[in-house]
């Protein structure tokens, strides 16, 4: 018996194993991929608790060493407040002051002080576009009209419309991607929305529900928390990001209360930040979206379509 | 049958759609096709990537795929369309492989002219061969009901699949070498029962 016959012998196994198979493997790759991403999640919160650990460390350190080498002047008392700078007691350190990863949320503006936008190295890392692109500061300065220094981003930008309501199939507004590794921008813009104001906040609820199809099913699925970027420079719109890896996905909107009318630009890039696949056909573009399109546009948050 | 990992629920969506599509099939319904491939698309070319190893290829298969698949429904009627679908992939994309690797020799005269002798003098497997072949895919299947689940999956990935030991092993979080381990294991024991079924390698 050949090597060849021995292949279309294993093309020939029965249904029922081959179906099994893939049953189960839909549902382990499933589980891997959530354990990939727990683990992601778990590494970035153990560095980011180390990372502190170290600074707090670092600010500490001088200061108890100062401390311990503090020379006594002879004929100052130590007790004297008034005294000159080295007989001052241990100072406490202001760790707030030191490590922005532990003050207090600023706003966009007041962040975008502070960070730079990315700059022509950056863009030509080979990682992926996190942290370097997604950062409020990049957001900010982009829609201030640096755009078109930045090549591909924004440029031919997926955008639409979709009007959801609670019983509305999923599918309306379904996207594939052949991708390993890719962003999805969601840009969703309250103009439309009653009560708008409170979009964005804690006390709204909703989720993002992204199916995983490691082998085309609908059946794996996880919420996905929305990172808010914060609010941008126009109008009271806000831009959510989903960091989809390893798989294709279908999204859709799940939402507690009324129906509400969104409006969504879906901007979807790969790691280079290039623009990847978008099925327009399952996006209803209306007259209200166009017009909010070209306020987008005219405000500088996107591009004309090329 | 048991099962490494069951997911009825997931099943049971699947057929759904599974049976949507197959009705638009017979109905000689383009929208099959998108549905197919929205559903299975990504399957199918992984599966074609892992056969051919080759991005262009496996482009080129998928679409091969997608025609047969429509050739094929009707007559068939598949109750469950992925496994149908996965099986004529593998087909596919085997015999695609088949060709790659004739064109890759040498492209002397003499080896294209032997080649098209050979092609169309061949004969089409004999019933003796086509018995055999079905025996031997039984007695591999058969073995196959025999293994512990895990076992089972770890075989059909690689060999049916032809998935990379290391994505088999990230899959089931353990390491390659426990992966390389149980399927020496397996393979000492296929090759024993076969040997028993008197078919000898």
């Amino acid at each position: 018996m050949n090597e060849e016959r021995l292949i279309d012998a294993l093309s020939e196994l029965d249904d029922e194993l081959i179906n099994a198979h893939l049953e189960e493997k839909a549902a382990l790759e499933g589980l891997a991929a959530r354990r990939k991403r727990v683990a992601r999640r778990t590494n970035k919160a153990v560095l980011a608790s180390l990372g502190a650990a170290i600074l707090l460390l670092l600010l500490l350190l001088p200061a108890a060493l100062g401390k311990k080498d503090t020379p006594v002047l002879p004929g100052v008392s130590t007790d004297d407040p008034t005294a000159s700078a080295p007989a001052s007691p241990l100072p406490s350190p202001s760790l707030p002051d030191v490590s922005p990863s532990l003050k207090p949320p600023l706003s966009a503006t007041e962040e975008s002080s502070y960070m730079e936008p990315p700059t022509s190295e950056s863009k030509n890392d080979d990682s992926p576009l996190e942290p370097d692109i997604f950062t409020t500061s990049w957001l900010e300065w982009l829609v201030s009209d640096h755009g078109d220094t930045y090549p591909m981003v924004w440029e031919g930008g997926l955008y639409g419309s979709i009007k959801y309501t609670e019983d509305m199939d999923p599918s309306a507004f379904e996207f594939m991607t052949y991708h390993n590794y890719f962003n999805l921008c969601v840009y969703m813009s309250s103009a439309e929305f009653d009560g708008y104001s409170s979009l964005g906040k804690e006390d709204y609820s909703y989720t993002w529900k992204v199916f995983y199809r490691p082998d085309g099913s609908d059946e794996d699925y996880e919420s996905v928390e929305m990172v808010p970027w914060g609010a941008i420079t126009f109008g009271d719109n806000y831009l959510y990001r989903l960091n989809l890896h390893d798989y294709g996905a279908k999204l859709s909107l799940k939402e507690d209360g009324s129906t509400q009318t969104y409006h969504f630009i879906f901007i979807i890039l790969d790691q280079e930040g290039k623009i990847v696949i978008w099925q327009e056909e399952l996006v209803d573009w209306t007259d209200s979206s166009q017009a909010y399109y070209e306020d987008a546009l005219a405000a500088g948050a996107i591009k004309e379509l090329s | 049958m048991e099962k490494y990992i069951d997911d009825g629920f997931a099943a049971e969506a699947v057929k759904e759609s599974d049976e949507e599509i197959v009705s638009l099939f017979w109905s000689r319904d383009e929208r099959a096709l998108v549905l197919a491939n929205r559903l299975y698309g990504r399957l199918v070319y992984h599966l074609c990537f892992n056969v051919l190893g080759d991005r262009e290829e496996s482009e080129e298969c998928q679409n091969e795929v997608w025609l047969a698949l429509w050739n094929a429904i009707p007559p068939a009627r598949p109750a469950f369309l992925q496994g149908f679908l996965i099986k004529l992939t593998r087909r596919t994309a085997i015999d695609r492989l088949r060709i790659c690797r004739a064109a890759k020799r040498v492209p002397s005269e003499l080896t294209v002219s032997t080649e098209e002798l050979y092609h169309d003098l061949k004969n089409a497997p004999s019933a003796e061969e086509k018995f055999e072949q079905k025996r031997l895919s039984q007695l591999i299947s058969d073995f196959l009901k025999t293994l512990p689940a895990r076992k089972r999956y770890v075989f059909m990935d690689r060999y049916y699949m032809a998935e990379p030991v290391e994505r088999i092993a990230k899959t089931l979080g353990i390491t390659p070498s426990a992966v390389y381990k149980e399927l020496a294991a397996i393979k000492k024991d296929l090759k024993k029962h076969l040997e028993e079924n008197g078919v000898i390698l």
